[in-house]
Order: structure tokens, then C-alpha cells, then sequence
């Protein structure tokens, strides 16, 4: 318990960290004066459903193998984030179902895979290369390792393990808002700001109907 | 680069002014996925080349804000890739924000995480613009239009001939001596802009839009030093002198009492004037501004302009300029133009916001330091207007017309490159 104790506290910072971070991103966000052609609310929910389609994006229709991966490398990371928590609870008496074990294990093998494959391609593509540094590399490795080591303890159920598991799970969370990883907080943002751009300007989501402004001819 | 002396320290200083709410999260946002390099001109036009890919561009932005604004970057730069923004690093940055990216915002468009890149680039071009690093040539045009009042710096009295005499050419075409060109007329309904490689080289845009403003019978005006569409400081980044360039339109569109303010074919100008002036000025322009497409798809639609799309019988195909198609959200309108005035219209592929840049955008025609690349880049756009098949190639935007015309003979492509109104005006069935 102790352990879990201190992974726990790495995560409250961890989220009070980023936390800060967006608060001071949101205070020092400006209004923009201009007259909207389109809806920004349109254009955030584009960004959030139809605009993370792949055929939505080049970088999803043209990639769809890295595409899917980073999709499944996130999920991964999401079930084994939900597991620690699930364990925690274990610990404290509660009953986990079977069929929620096995997806977990499932989420957590794809994930892990995935993620490999993206840290392969990363040290294999020369253009990849030329735009990493080592906190993309370490995000990467720090974030498999995790995924590794909650799928030992789920196969091994050994005590050492758990310890194992929860330490690079606190590692994880203080590294969080340091380095590359603190995008999982940035990319929310990111898409609202994405929304409200092409939505405000009537760029998205598309309306191959729309003709004219309807200006005040004489 | 201008002969002001260099001043890194400025540079930060403005660097740190433009980290508002957007920018800070786009400096946290880019994963360095790499997947948008099939997004990009630059980057399709030089495989071999990863400085660019719009992430090592951005790379290079970010970098210099992990040094100076994460803890992480400040501690350790070797792990984070962070830089100290020297000499020798801000003239890496002048050859990437300047040289090797038009700011078309077409890998932000299709970036896996939405990244504006467009923006973040202006920013870096904005920094570099206090620093004393902005291309000479660009700088230039700007300084013309900022000091003379339009960037090809035309004397009031040569515009005004010009415009006369296009005034005579049109009367005598049509054999009607009530045909006007209005100049400074109080509270018109529209003040008209122009880009001023108009009166200096294409004058037929001017007559063109003449003939639609008489067959529409508007009330119109220009202005006699008040025209420019134009605005270059987009480009170089200075938001003082965009304000300027563009700020004179609204106030010359108000001093006259004209209805509203109808900007040219111009992709940038439209940009600038419609978009970005109001939070350049800090305020909202307080008169209506919109683009002469719109203006010329309500006419067609309200019956104003009768048209004969037998008039125009070759094939014909349409450019999108990046930024009044994907940056401001014109798209359908000159596409309504054309289908109702030419009888062969045919679309590239991709289109609309999905387009490429031709690869005149970002202030490149005016950066001779570039044209090399500036070809290059461009050879996407020739693959695509001669997959087309077609003789002619529309695009709303000056700038544009001025690459398209380089690609055409650079590339061989043999084409006719035009702007929608020289194409609509061709169309008009005159008199009753």
C-alpha cells in the first residue's frame, strides 16, 4: 500500500501540474475580433467526431498503419491506467469480473504492440529520426515499460510485480508534465482550437451548399 | 536581410509577447509523428530532405520555446532538444520560416493532431522581424506600401490615367459613353480594392470587373490612393505595419461613406483585411468587408448578370489560393462562377481546402533568394493542372496568377491562366 501511496501522489501532482499549465494557457488566451463567417461550436464537434476520421486527414488516410497504432497505443496505455486503478480497488475488497480482465489484457497487449512498433519505426525512419530527441524516444520507452510491466503482474500476480508496476507507474506521472508527454493534455486543446479556427471562418465542417454572404447589393 | 543590426534579445523578447493562450498550446502540442510530410509542397518536392518536413520546421520553433519556457528544457536541452536562440540559430530559422514554407496551412489541415502550423510560423516570423531578420526583398515590398500607399508604389496620377483610360476602352467596346469608373465617389455602395499589378500589368482585371459592376448596375467606387488589396506584412510578420496596410482600407471605405468594403481577387489581401485586421487593430472594423466572389455569385444568383457559358468553350479548371480557400473560407462561391460561365469546368485533385499551394504564397514571389525552390515546390500544382486536361486555369489571387504563369513555362504546361472575373466577364450577354 505504501507504493500505491506514493503512485498516487505522483499522479495528484501529475494532474495539478497540467492543471497550472492549461490555466495559465487559458488566461492568456485573446478573443478573436473578427466577424465569424461559420460556428466555432460546428467546428469543435467536427474536430472531435468526423474530423478524427482518417479520411478526414492525410496524415490518418495516407498512414493508416501508424495511424491506427498511435490510436491503439493510447488505448493501451488508457487500459492500464484504468487497471492500476482497477487494482487499487482489488486491493481494498473489491471483485474484479473476469471478461473485464480479459479486455483489459487484450487493450494492453495491442497497445504495447503497437507502441513497440512506433519506437521501432522511430529509430528505423531517417525522417523520423531527424525530428526526435531523447524525450521522444524516453516518453516512448517509459510509456512501453509501463504497459510491460502491468502485463507481467497480470500474468505472474506476484507481489514483486505489483511494486514493479505501481513504481513505473509513479515515474510515469512525474515525468508527465516535464517532458513530451504532457501532450495528453495539449492534444484536447489543441482540436478545440483546431474547431474553432476552421469552424469560425466556415472552412469546417464543409458546406458544399453555401453560396455567397448575402451582401447588401444595391 | 535589412541593414538594421541584429538584435537576438528583441527577438525573445517578441517571442515571449506572442505566447498567448494558442500559441502556448501549440508549442506543447506537436508528438513529432512526422505524418504530415506527404502534406506538404516542400517536403513532397525534396524526399530526401527531412529540414522540409513541416514537423522539423516546427521542431526548430519549439525548440527555441522549450529553451527559454520549460523547466525541462531550461535544465537539460541535450534531452529535450531545446536551443538558445543565437545568431547562427535565428538565421537557421530565417532560411525555414522564410525559405522553406509558404504558411499555406495544409499539414496543419491534415495534421494527426491539429496543429496550426501556418500560425506558429508567422509567430517565429514575427519574432525574427524584431530581431532585423527579415528577407530585404520582402521587406521591401512592404516598405513601398507602407510609404507610398500601395507595393508597386504607382503615383496617384498614374493610377488615375490608367484607370481613365481603361474607362475610354471600355466605352468604346461597348459603345456606351455611361459607362463609368467611379474614383473617390461619396456613399457608394461599394468601395472596390485592387491589387496593384492591375493597373501596372493586367488592366483587363480591371476592365473585366468594370463590365460586371455596369451589366450588374452597382454603385461603386475605387479609390484614387486608397486601393491596395495587398498586405505583405502578413508575411513578414510585422502586425504594426499589416494594421497600417490594411487599416487604410477601412478607413478610406468609411471617409467616403461607402457601404461596404469589396475586396479583389487577392487570397492573402482577403486574408489579412477580413481575418486578421480586427485583432491586429484590437478592435472590430465596424463596416461589412467581403470578397468580390461573393459579390459576383449574388449577382448570378439574384439575376443581375445574364450569362452565355458557350462564351468560354475551352476546358477550364480552378485553383484554390490557400489563404481565401483554406485560411478564409471562400470555397464554394467560385465555383458557383464558373459553372455558370464557362461550359467545361473540371476540378484538380485534391480541391477546395484540401488544395495545394501553387506555391507563390508566404511572401515567396517577392523572396528572389528562393525561386529555386520556389519552382520546385511548385511542380505538384503542374502535375495537377495538367492531369486536369485543361486550357485554362482560374484562380481568385494575383500572387497566384504570377506563379501559375512561372509554372506554366517552367513546366510547359501550356495553359491560359486567368482570374474568375476576366472569365465571368466573358460570359455576359450585354444589353437586353
Amino acid at each position: 500500500m505504501e507504493i500505491i501511496n506514493l503512485t498516487l501522489t505522483a499522479a495528484v501532482f501529475c494532474f495539478i501540474s497540467l492543471g497550472i499549465m492549461i490555466l495559465i494557457t487559458v488566461s492568456k488566451l485573446r478573443q478573436d475580433l473578427s466577424e465569424p463567417r461559420g460556428s466555432s461550436t460546428a467546428g469543435i464537434i467536427y474536430a472531435f467526431t468526423k474530423g478524427l476520421m482518417p479520411q478526414a486527414k492525410e496524415s490518418a488516410s495516407h498512414h493508416l498503419l501508424s495511424y491506427t497504432a498511435g490510436i491503439l497505443f493510447h488505448i493501451g496505455i488508457l487500459a492500464a491506467f484504468c487497471f492500476s486503478v482497477i487494482i487499487y480497488l482489488v486491493l481494498t475488497e473489491i471483485a474484479i469480473p473476469d471478461w473485464l480482465l480479459f479486455l483489459i489484457v487484450a487493450l494492453i497487449i495491442v497497445g504495447l504492440t503497437s507502441g513497440s512498433g512506433l519506437l521501432i519505426k522511430r529509430f528505423v525512419n531517417k525522417r523520423l529520426r531527424a525530428i526526435s530527441n531523447f524525450d521522444d524516444y524516453f516518453s516512448n520507452i517509459i510509456v512501453n515499460v509501463f504497459l510491460l510491466s502491468t502485463l507481467i503482474f497480470l500474468f505472474s500476480d506476484s507481489n514483486a510485480m505489483l511494486r514493479i508496476m505501481y513504481i513505473v507507474e509513479g515515474i510515469l506521472f512525474l515525468y508527465i508534465p516535464f517532458g513530451k508527454l504532457r501532450h495528453s493534455a495539449y492534444f484536447f486543446a489543441t482540436r478545440i482550437m483546431f474547431g474553432t479556427f476552421y469552424g469560425r471562418r466556415g472552412v469546417l465542417p464543409a458546406n458544399r451548399k453555401s453560396v455567397g454572404n448575402e451582401p447588401e447589393t444595391s | 536581410m535589412n541593414q538594421k543590426q541584429v538584435d537576438i534579445k528583441a527577438a525573445l523578447v517578441k517571442f515571449r509577447e506572442l505566447l498567448d493562450g494558442k500559441m502556448r498550446v501549440y508549442m506543447n502540442a506537436c508528438v513529432h509523428c512526422g505524418l504530415c510530410a506527404d502534406s506538404c509542397h516542400y517536403a513532397l518536392a525534396n524526399p530526401d530532405d527531412p529540414s522540409m518536413l513541416p514537423a522539423f520546421k516546427i521542431n526548430q520553433i519549439t525548440s527555441v520555446f522549450r529553451r527559454y519556457h520549460t523547466i525541462l528544457g531550461r535544465l537539460l536541452p541535450a534531452w529535450t532538444g531545446s536551443q538558445a536562440l543565437d545568431r547562427d540559430y535565428a538565421d537557421k530559422l530565417v532560411d525555414a520560416v522564410f525559405g522553406k514554407c509558404t504558411m499555406c496551412g495544409r499539414c496543419g489541415l491534415n495534421c494527426s493532431v491539429g496543429l496550426n502550423t501556418g500560425q506558429l510560423i508567422r509567430v517565429t516570423r514575427s519574432a525574427l522581424v524584431e530581431a532585423g531578420l527579415v528577407p530585404r526583398s520582402l521587406q521591401a515590398t512592404v516598405d513601398n506600401a507602407i510609404n507610398t500607399g500601395n507595393n508597386m508604389a504607382i503615383s496617384e496620377k498614374e493610377f488615375v490615367e490608367t484607370i481613365e483610360w481603361l474607362q475610354e476602352d471600355l466605352q468604346l467596346e461597348l459603345s456606351d459613353d455611361s459607362i463609368r469608373f467611379p474614383i473617390n465617389k461619396k456613399n457608394a455602395n461599394i468601395l472596390y480594392t485592387l491589387n496593384p499589378r492591375e493597373p501596372k500589368f493586367f488592366p483587363l482585371s480591371i476592365s473585366a470587373m468594370g463590365k460586371i459592376f455596369q451589366t450588374a448596375g452597382e454603385n461603386w467606387t475605387l479609390s484614387s490612393n486608397n486601393y491596395d488589396v495587398t498586405n505583405y506584412a502578413l508575411f513578414s510578420g510585422n502586425d504594426n505595419e499589416a494594421r497600417k496596410i490594411s487599416g487604410r482600407l477601412i478607413n478610406e471605405a468609411k471617409r467616403l461613406g461607402a457601404g461596404q468594403l469589396v475586396l479583389a481577387e487577392c487570397g492573402h489581401g482577403f486574408r489579412a483585411t477580413r481575418w486578421e485586421l480586427a485583432n491586429w487593430a484590437g478592435e472590430k472594423s465596424g463596416i461589412k468587408i467581403i470578397s468580390v466572389l461573393e459579390l459576383m455569385a449574388n449577382y448570378i444568383k439574384d439575376g443581375r448578370l445574364k450569362l452565355d457559358a458557350s462564351k468560354n468553350p475551352e476546358r477550364v479548371t480552378l485553383h484554390d489560393p490557400c489563404n481565401l480557400v483554406r485560411g478564409g473560407g471562400i470555397i464554394e462561391e467560385q465555383r458557383y462562377i464558373l459553372k455558370n460561365a464557362v461550359k467545361d469546368f473540371v476540378e484538380m485533385t485534391p480541391n477546395r481546402e484540401q488544395n495545394f499551394c501553387c506555391g507563390g504564397g508566404g511572401g515567396m514571389l517577392s523572396m528572389g533568394e528562393y525561386s529555386e525552390r520556389r519552382q520546385k515546390a511548385g511542380k505538384i500544382k503542374a502535375d495537377q493542372i495538367r492531369t486536369t486536361g485543361a486550357k485554362v486555369v482560374a484562380t481568385p489571387c494575383h500572387n497566384c496568377i504570377d506563379q501559375l504563369n512561372e509554372l506554366n513555362t517552367h513546366y510547359q504546361l501550356g495553359v491560359k491562366i486567368k482570374t474568375v472575373s476576366e472569365i465571368l466577364a466573358e460570359a455576359i450577354i450585354f444589353g437586353n
